[in-house]
C-alpha cells in the first residue's frame, strides 16, 4: 500500500454512452468513487450494469463522454494514445473475463509479455516469470499453450501476467466469469492473496457473490449509476 | 435450400467476389492458353505455310523418254496427277520439256559437240534475261535464248543463226532444227536448275546421256509450240503444281500428303504406257512434318504454362475454400445442429458451386477472348502475322466451363471439409511421409526422362515435355514448404531467450500458428512458377540464338547456287564494299566429304567446312568450348603465308607462252591457268590449247582475266604426235614451255620470287626432271617450264602437269566435331584420309570442339580454305571449290546487294534466329511463358492477402489484448507485420529456390529445336537478372505494402475497448 491517504484512483461525474438517436445506451452515468491505495474494490451489478464499461474507464481503455479519472495522480482523461500505453505498460494491469492470453504463446512466455514491453533484461525476466508461475502454481505448466490449459489455469497465467509488470492497480472484469464456482473461489483467493502481497489497488467487477466477501469494499451498480 | 444460398451469398458478397474473381482469373488463363493452343497455333500454321519455301510445298510429276512426238498428252495427265493432289490450294503449273541431245552442226557438218532444247514456262521466274528478249512463239524462225556460259564459249550473239543436227541415239529425230538467238540469261539457281541436264552451267566438256560423253551446250530455251513444232523427243517431261501458298492450311496439307501416298500408283496409271519412267516427286511431306514438329514442340511449352497455372489457381481455389470455410464454421455447426442433412449440404454445395462457375466463366470466357486478342496484337506475335481480333470458339467455351467447374467444385469442396486437425495422428503422420517419399521419386523420374529423352523428335516428347516442369516445380514446392515451420520453430527457441518484443514474439507466433498448408504451398508456388517462367523465357530465346549461330555459322551467309568464277567473287567483294567497317570476308567450303569408309549415314553425311581461319575469330559463330574462341582454333588452322603469284594486266593482253617440243613432234598443250585475286579467292580458268612450236603464242582466255588478278599455277596437258618421221621419236626428250607476262604488270615480281614446282598429276607419269624457274626480263616475268617427256605415252595418253607456286600443306590441319571423334573416335594429332568429291586429303586433328560452325550436331571438320585450296590444287583439282561466302557483319545493303546479285540464297543469323524464335509457329512459346508469370504473381498477391486477411479474426482479439497490457500501437502493428514477413518471406525464398533449381535441373532439357529435337548446341541457362530481380523485389515489395495495409487496419480495428465483453 501506498500509505498515503490521497485515493490511487479517484473517478469523477463519469458518463459513457453508446450509440446516438433512439438507441442511444447510457452505460454510466454521473458515477464517481475513489479507491484507497491497497484495497480491493468489488464492483457488483447484474450484466449489462456498466461494470465493464467503468472499468474500461477507469483504465483508459475508453474515454468517457464526461467525468476524469485521476489514477496514481495521473489524470487518464488527459492522457494520448502513448501516455495511455505507458500507463498501461506501468501502472495499470488487466485480467479479462475470457482470460486474454495470446493462444500462440506458452504460459510462461504470455507472461513473460510485459516484462518483454519494458525491455526487462532476460535473466530478470525469466526470474520474474518463474516467481510470478510459482505464485499462481503453474510452474509445472510453464511451456504449455492456453488452449492445453483448464480455464482455471488460464486464468491463473492471466493473473500472473497481470501481475508481472508490478502494477499499482489492477483490474479484472469478470475475473471468474468462466470458471466454475470452485474454481472461480481459487482464482479470487489467489487474487486476494495477491493483492495482499503485492500491495496493489484492485477493483473487481463481478456478479457473484460470493466472491464479494473477499472484497474490502463493494461498491453495486445498477442501470449506470453507483447505488446508494 | 436455393434460397439459402443466395441470401447466404448476398451476405457474403465480399468473400464470393474474391471467390468469383479468382476462378475467373484462372479460367481467363486456361481460356487463353487454349486460344493460343487452337487458333493461334491454325493461324501459325497457315502462316508459316504462306512463308514456305513454294518449291517445298509443290508436286512434280516426272515423265522420262516419253513415246511419240506430241507428249501433250502425256503432259495433261502428269497435269491432271499434280493439279488433283493440290486442288484445294488452287496450284499454277509449269512444265519443262527437254529434247533428247541433238548434235551441234557448224557449217553443215556435225561438229562433235551436242546440245539440247528446252521449253519451259518457268524460264522468266528461274532466269534472268541478260541481253535480248525471251523467244517468241514460233514464226518462220525458231527462237532461242541461250545461258551467258553457252553464249560465250559458243562465240553466239544476238541475231546469230545455229542449227541442232539430228538427235542421237537409236530412235532419235533425224530432222534439223535452225535456231537464232535473240536473247541471253543467267539461270538464277535452285532446284530446277538441278535438274537441267547441266545444272545450268551451260557446258560440260563431257556430258553423256548414256551414249558416249561430248562437249555439251544448253539449254537452247524455245517456246513450247516451237518444241512441238520441232519434231524434238521428249528426254524429259516435268509437271510442277505450285499451291497458291495463301490456300494451304493444315487440313489442305494434309490431303496432299494422304493423296502423294498413292500418286505415284496413279500416275503410272495413266501415263505408264507413254513413258518410259515415271515419278511423283515432292518435299511436301516433310515440309508438312517440319510445320507439325513445330507445332509440337510448342504445344508442348503452352501446355506446360496451362497446367502450371492450372495447378496455381487449383491450389488457389482449395485456399479460399478453406477461407470461405473457416468464415462459415459457425454457421455450417448451427445449421448442422438444427438438422441441416449432409445431403442438404452437399445440394447447397453444388448449387453453389455451379453459381459460381457460370459466373466465373462468363466473365472469363470474354476476358480470355480480349487478353488473347491484346497478346497477338503484341509486336513479336504481330510481326509473325499472327494478331487478331477477340474471338469465342467452342474449344474456349468449354475449356472455361470446365475449368470453373473444377475450381468451384474444389472450392466448395474445400469449405465444406471438417476443421484441420492440429496435430496429425501418428498414421496420418506417416502416410504423409510416404506421400512424400512417392511425390519426390516421381519428380526424380520425370526429371530422369525428361534428361535421358531421345535426341530425335519422339512421341512420347510431349508427355515427358508437359508433365515433367509441373512435377519438378510442384513436388519441390511442396516439399521445400514443409521445412519452413520447422525452421521457424528453431527461430521461435532462439527468440524466446531474446530481449525485445516485437521480432521474437512475432517469430514464435508465426511459428505457433496453425497455416493451412495449401495457403503456403500456394505462395511458394507462385514465386517459383513466375521465377521459372521468366527464366525459362530468357534461357529458351538464348538458345534460339545458339542455335542460329550454329545454324549460319557466321552473321551472314551467302550460298552458291552454283560453283564461282573469279567475277563472281569480284561480285560478292563489291556487294560488301560499302559497308563500313569493312566486314571480315571469307569464302566457304561446305560439302560432304568422306572419311575413311566413314561416309556417315543418308542425310547426315561429315560435312567439311572451310573458312579463312585467319578471320576465325571474327566469322565464325557458336559456342566453343568453354576456354576456347574461335580466334584461338583458327590459328592453330591457319597455313604459311603463301607467296604472291604472279600479277596479270587487265584482260591477261599480252601473256604468251612459247613451248617446244623434239624435232620431229607435233605436240600440244592445253593450258588452264589458275589465278588468284586480291582476297585470296583463287578460280582455274582455260587458256587455250597451243601448239609448242617454238613460237610464242598469246594464251587463249575463255575469260578474260580482270584487273588485280595474280597467276599463282598453270596446268598444262600436253598431247599430240611423235610420228613426226621415222628415227624422230625419242623415248625421253625434253619439252620445255615458257609463260610470259608482260613487265608492266610484273613490276613486283622478281626472281627471287619464290620457287615454282612442277607436279605430275598423273599417277604414272611420263614426265621426268622437271623444272620450273621464274625470270625477270626486259619483256616481262617469264616462268620457264622444262621436263624430260617419255613420248611413247603419247601413244595412249598425254602428259599432265601442274607449275605452281603455292607451297602444298603435308597434312590439312583441322578441328573435328565432338561427334566425329564419337563416331570414328579419332583425337587430337590423329590422322585422317577424307575423299572430298573424288579427290583425296589427309587431314590432321588439331583440336576437337563441340560442333562446327554452319554443321550442328554432324560428323564435321573444320579446315582453313587456303589450305585446303592448296591441297587441291596440288592434286589437280583447280575448279574453285567454294560453295559460298561468310560474312562477320551483314548491314541491309549488303543483303540487298548480294540478294540482287542472284549468286544464291543469302541468310543472316539474325534471320535465322528470329525465324526461330518468333516464326509463327514459335513465338507462342515465349509469349506464354510471360503470360504465366502475370498470373503467377497475381495468385501470389492473392494468396498473402487471403493469409493475411483471413488471419483477422484470429489476430484482432490478441492485439486488442496486447494494447490492452500496454503495448504501443506502433509496435503491436509492427508486430503483426513482422509475424506475417517471417512467416511469407521464407516461402518466397523457398519458391524462389526451387524456381531457380527447376530452371537449372529442367529448363535446359524442355527447350527443343524447331523439329522437336534436342537443340545443338545444348541450350545453357540463361538469368536474366534484372527481370528476376524485379519480380522477387517486386513481389516482397507487395507483400510488405499489402501485409502492412491490412496489418495497419487490423491494429486500427483492433483496439482494447472492444474487449469490454470479449467480442473480439
Amino acid at each position: 500500500m501506498s500509505g498515503t491517504a490521497d485515493p490511487m484512483i479517484d473517478a469523477h461525474g463519469l458518463t459513457r454512452s453508446y450509440g446516438t438517436g433512439a438507441s442511444t445506451v447510457h452505460a454510466l452515468h454521473d458515477v464517481s468513487l475513489s479507491v484507497a491505495p491497497g484495497e480491493m474494490l468489488a464492483v457488483v451489478g447484474r450484466s449489462g450494469s456498466g461494470k465493464t464499461t467503468l472499468l474500461n474507464l477507469l483504465g483508459g481503455l475508453d474515454h468517457p463522454d464526461t467525468g476524469t479519472v485521476r489514477v496514481d495522480g495521473a489524470e487518464v482523461t488527459a492522457l494520448d494514445e502513448s501516455g495511455l500505453s505507458t500507463l498501461r505498460r506501468d501502472t495499470v494491469s488487466y485480467i479479462f473475463q475470457t482470460f486474454g492470453l495470446i493462444p500462440a504463446l506458452t504460459a510462461a512466455e504470455n507472461v513473460g509479455v510485459p516484462l518483454r514491453l519494458r525491455r526487462t533484461p532476460v535473466a530478470e525476466r525469466e526470474q520474474r516469470v518463474a516467481l510470478l508461475l510459482d505464485l499462481v502454481g503453474l510452474t509445472d505448466h510453464a511451456l504449455q499453450r492456453p488452449a492445453e490449459l483448464s480455464g482455471g489455469q488460464q486464468q491463473r497465467v492471466a493473473i500472473a501476467r497481470a501481475l508481472a509488470g508490478s502494477p499499482r492497480v489492477l483490474l479484472a472484469d469478470e475475473p471468474t466469469g468462466q470458471l466454475d464456482t470452485e474454481t472461480g473461489l481459487g482464482v479470487m483467493a489467489l487474487l486476494r492473496a495477491v493483492v495482499e502481497s503485492e500491495g496493489v489497488t484492485a477493483v473487481v467487477a463481478t456478479h457473484d457473490p460470493v466472491l464479494m466477501a473477499l472484497a474490502d469494499r463493494v461498491v453495486a451498480i445498477s442501470d449506470g449509476r453507483v447505488e446508494g | 435450400m436455393f434460397l439459402l444460398v443466395l441470401r447466404r451469398a448476398l451476405v457474403q458478397r465480399r468473400l464470393l467476389a474474391a471467390a468469383v474473381a479468382l476462378v475467373a482469373t484462372a479460367c481467363t488463363l486456361v481460356g487463353t492458353c487454349t486460344l493460343v493452343l487452337d487458333v493461334t497455333q491454325d493461324r501459325g500454321f497457315r502462316e508459316a505455310a504462306q512463308r514456305s519455301d513454294p518449291d517445298e510445298l509443290s508436286v512434280t510429276a516426272f515423265l522420262v523418254d516419253v513415246t511419240g512426238r506430241d507428249s501433250r498428252a502425256a503432259r495433261a495427265a502428269a497435269a491432271h496427277v499434280v493439279e488433283r493432289i493440290l486442288a484445294p490450294m488452287d496450284p499454277a503449273l509449269e512444265t519443262t520439256t527437254t529434247s533428247r541431245l541433238r548434235s551441234l552442226v557448224a557449217d553443215g557438218a556435225p561438229t562433235g559437240s551436242q546440245a539440247y532444247l528446252v521449253a519451259t514456262d518457268a524460264l522468266t521466274t528461274e532466269a534472268d534475261l541478260t541481253s535480248g528478249r525471251w523467244p517468241a512463239p514460233a514464226g518462220d524462225r525458231v527462237e532461242t535464248v541461250v545461258p551467258d556460259t553457252t553464249a560465250r564459249l559458243l562465240g553466239l550473239a544476238l541475231g546469230d543463226e545455229l542449227e541442232l543436227g539430228p538427235e542421237r541415239g537409236i530412235g532419235g529425230a533425224d530432222n534439223s532444227v535452225r535456231l537464232v538467238v535473240v536473247g541471253t540469261f543467267r539461270p538464277r539457281g535452285g532446284v530446277e536448275w538441278e535438274r537441267d541436264p547441266l545444272g545450268g552451267a551451260g557446258f560440260s566438256p563431257a556430258y553423256s546421256d548414256g551414249l558416249e560423253a561430248a562437249p555439251t551446250y544448253g539449254p537452247f530455251v524455245i517456246d513450247g509450240h516451237a518444241f512441238s513444232g520441232s519434231g524434238s523427243s521428249v528426254d524429259a517431261l516435268r509437271v510442277t503444281a505450285h499451291p497458291t501458298l495463301g490456300l494451304a492450311d493444315d487440313a489442305s496439307l494434309r490431303r496432299a500428303d494422304r493423296l502423294l501416298g498413292d500418286g505415284q500408283g496413279v500416275l503410272s496409271a495413266r501415263v505408264g504406257n507413254q513413258a518410259r519412267l515415271t515419278r511423283l516427286g515432292s518435299d511436301l511431306p516433310q515440309a508438312l512434318a517440319y510445320l507439325h514438329a513445330q507445332q509440337a514442340s510448342t504445344r508442348s511449352t503452352v501446355l506446360v504454362v496451362l497446367l502450371l497455372g492450372a495447378a496455381l489457381a487449383l491450389a488457389a481455389a482449395l485456399l479460399t475454400g478453406r477461407l470461405v470455410g473457416s468464415v462459415r464454421e459457425d454457421e455450417r455447426d448451427l445449421l448442422v445442429a438444427m438438422g441441416l442433412g449432409r445431403r442438404q449440404q452437399l445440394g447447397a454445395a453444388a448449387a453453389e458451386a455451379a453459381l459460381l462457375a457460370v459466373v466465373a466463366s462468363g466473365v472469363a470466357v470474354p476476358a480470355a477472348a480480349l487478353l488473347h486478342s491484346r497478346l497477338t496484337h503484341r509486336d513479336d506475335m504481330a510481326a509473325a502475322g499472327l494478331q487478331q481480333g477477340p474471338s469465342i470458339t467452342w474449344a474456349l467455351v468449354v475449356a472455361v466451363l470446365a475449368t470453373g467447374a473444377l475450381l468451384a467444385t474444389a472450392l466448395v469442396s474445400a469449405a465444406l471439409r471438417p476443421r484441420a486437425v492440429a496435430d496429425p495422428s501418428p498414421r496420418a503422420r506417416l502416410a504423409r511421409y510416404g506421400l512424400d517419399v512417392l511425390l519426390l521419386g516421381a519428380a526424380t523420374l520425370a526429371w530422369w526422362q525428361l534428361r535421358t529423352q531421345p535426341a530425335t523428335p519422339s512421341d512420347t516428347g510431349d508427355v515427358i515435355l508437359t508433365t515433367a516442369p509441373i512435377l519438378c516445380l510442384a513436388v519441390p514446392t511442396v516439399l521445400g514448404v514443409r521445412l519452413v515451420p520447422p525452421l521457424l520453430g528453431r527461430a521461435a527457441a532462439a527468440a524466446g531467450r531474446a530481449r525485445g518484443f516485437v521480432l521474437p514474439v512475432a517469430i514464435q507466433q508465426a511459428a505457433r500458428r496453425a497455416y493451412a498448408s495449401t495457403a503456403m504451398v500456394l505462395v511458394a508456388a507462385a514465386v517459383a512458377a513466375a521465377v521459372f517462367a521468366l527464366a525459362l523465357h530468357a534461357t529458351w530465346d538464348r538458345s534460339q540464338q545458339d542455335q542460329a549461330s550454329l545454324r549460319v555459322g557466321t552473321d551472314l551467309a551467302l550460298t552458291l547456287r552454283t560453283p564461282p568464277d573469279l567475277r563472281d567473287a569480284q561480285r560478292v567483294e563489291a556487294a560488301a564494299a560499302g559497308q563500313s567497317p569493312a566486314p571480315a570476308v571469307s569464302p566457304v567450303v561446305h560439302r560432304p566429304l568422306a572419311l575413311g569408309r566413314y561416309v556417315g549415314e543418308e542425310g547426315a553425311r561429315p560435312v567439311l567446312v572451310a573458312v579463312d581461319s585467319r578471320e576465325a575469330g571474327a566469322l565464325l559463330r557458336g559456342r566453343p568450348d568453354t576456354g576456347d574462341t574461335w580466334a584461338g582454333i583458327g590459328g592453330e588452322l591457319a597455313p604459311e603465308d603463301a607467296p604472291d603469284g604472279i600479277p596479270l594486266p587487265d584482260g591477261g593482253k599480252g601473256v604468251v607462252l612459247r613451248g617446244r617440243g623434239p624435232a620431229g613432234t607435233s605436240l600440244t598443250a592445253r593450258v588452264t591457268a589458275v589465278l588468284e585475286d586480291r582476297n585470296g579467292f583463287r578460280g582455274s580458268v582455260s587458256a587455250g590449247t597451243l601448239p609448242l612450236d617454238g613460237r610464242s603464242r598469246p594464251l587463249e582466255w575463255a575469260t578474260a582475266p580482270s584487273d588485280g588478278l595474280a597467276l599463282v599455277a598453270v596446268r598444262l596437258e600436253i598431247a599430240g604426235s611423235g610420228d613426226a618421221g621415222p628415227g624422230a621419236r625419242t623415248p625421253r626428250s625434253t619439252v620445255q614451255a615458257t609463260v610470259t607476262v608482260p613487265a608492266t604488270a610484273a613490276e613486283d615480281q622478281g626472281d627471287d620470287g619464290a620457287p615454282w614446282r612442277v607436279l605430275p598429276l598423273q599417277k604414272q607419269s611420263p614426265v621426268g626432271a622437271a623444272t620450273a624457274e621464274l625470270h625477270a626480263t626486259a619483256r616481262g616475268v617469264q616462268l620457264r617450264t622444262s621436263a624430260d617427256v617419255n613420248l611413247e605415252y603419247f601413244s595412249y595418253t598425254g602428259a599432265d602437269v601442274l607449275v605452281t607456286v603455292l607451297p602444298a600443306p603435308p597434312l590439312v590441319p583441322v578441328a573435328v566435331s565432338q561427334d566425329l571423334v564419337d563416331a570414328v573416335g579419332a583425337k587430337v594429332g590423329d590422322e585422317l584420309a577424307a575423299l572430298v568429291g573424288d579427290t583425296a586429303l589427309r587431314l590432321e586433328v588439331v583440336a576437337v570442339v563441340p560442333d562446327v560452325p554452319s554443321a550442328p550436331g554432324q560428323v564435321a571438320v573444320l579446315a582453313d580454305i587456303d589450305t585446303v585450296s592448296r591441297a587441291l590444287i596440288d592434286v589437280g583439282s583447280l575448279d574453285p571449290v567454294v560453295d559460298g561466302w561468310w560474312f562477320s557483319s551483314g548491314s541491309a545493303g549488303t543483303v540487298t546487294a548480294l540478294e540482287a546479285s542472284g549468286l544464291g540464297t543469302v541468310t543472316t543469323r539474325d534471320g535465322v534466329a528470329a525465324e526461330l524464335a518468333r516464326g509463327p509457329l514459335r513465338v507462342a512459346v515465349p509469349t506464354t511463358l510471360l503470360v504465366l508469370a502475370a498470373p503467377a504473381m497475381a495468385l501470389f498477391l492473392a494468396a498473402v492477402a487471403l493469409v493475411v486477411g483471413a488471419d483477422r479474426s484470429r489476430a484482432s482479439p490478441a492485439v486488442a489484448v496486447l494494447r490492452a497490457i500496454g503495448a504501443p500501437r506502433r509496435d503491436t502493428a509492427r508486430l503483426q507485420l513482422a509475424e506475417h514477413l517471417v512467416l511469407l518471406l521464407p516461402l518466397t525464398v523457398v519458391g524462389t529456390v526451387v524456381g531457380a533449381a527447376a530452371t537449372v535441373l529442367v529448363g535446359p532439357h524442355l527447350i527443343r529445336s524447331d523439329v522437336g529435337a534436342a537443340p545443338v548446341p545444348t541450350p545453357v541457362v540463361d538469368w536474366p537478372w534484372p527481370g528476376e530481380l524485379a519480380v522477387v523485389g517486386g513481389l516482397v515489395l507487395a507483400v510488405l505494402v499489402v501485409t502492412w495495409l491490412l496489418t495497419s487496419l487490423l491494429v486500427r480495428q483492433s483496439h482494447p475497448s472492444r474487449l469490454r465483453d470479449g467480442g473480439l
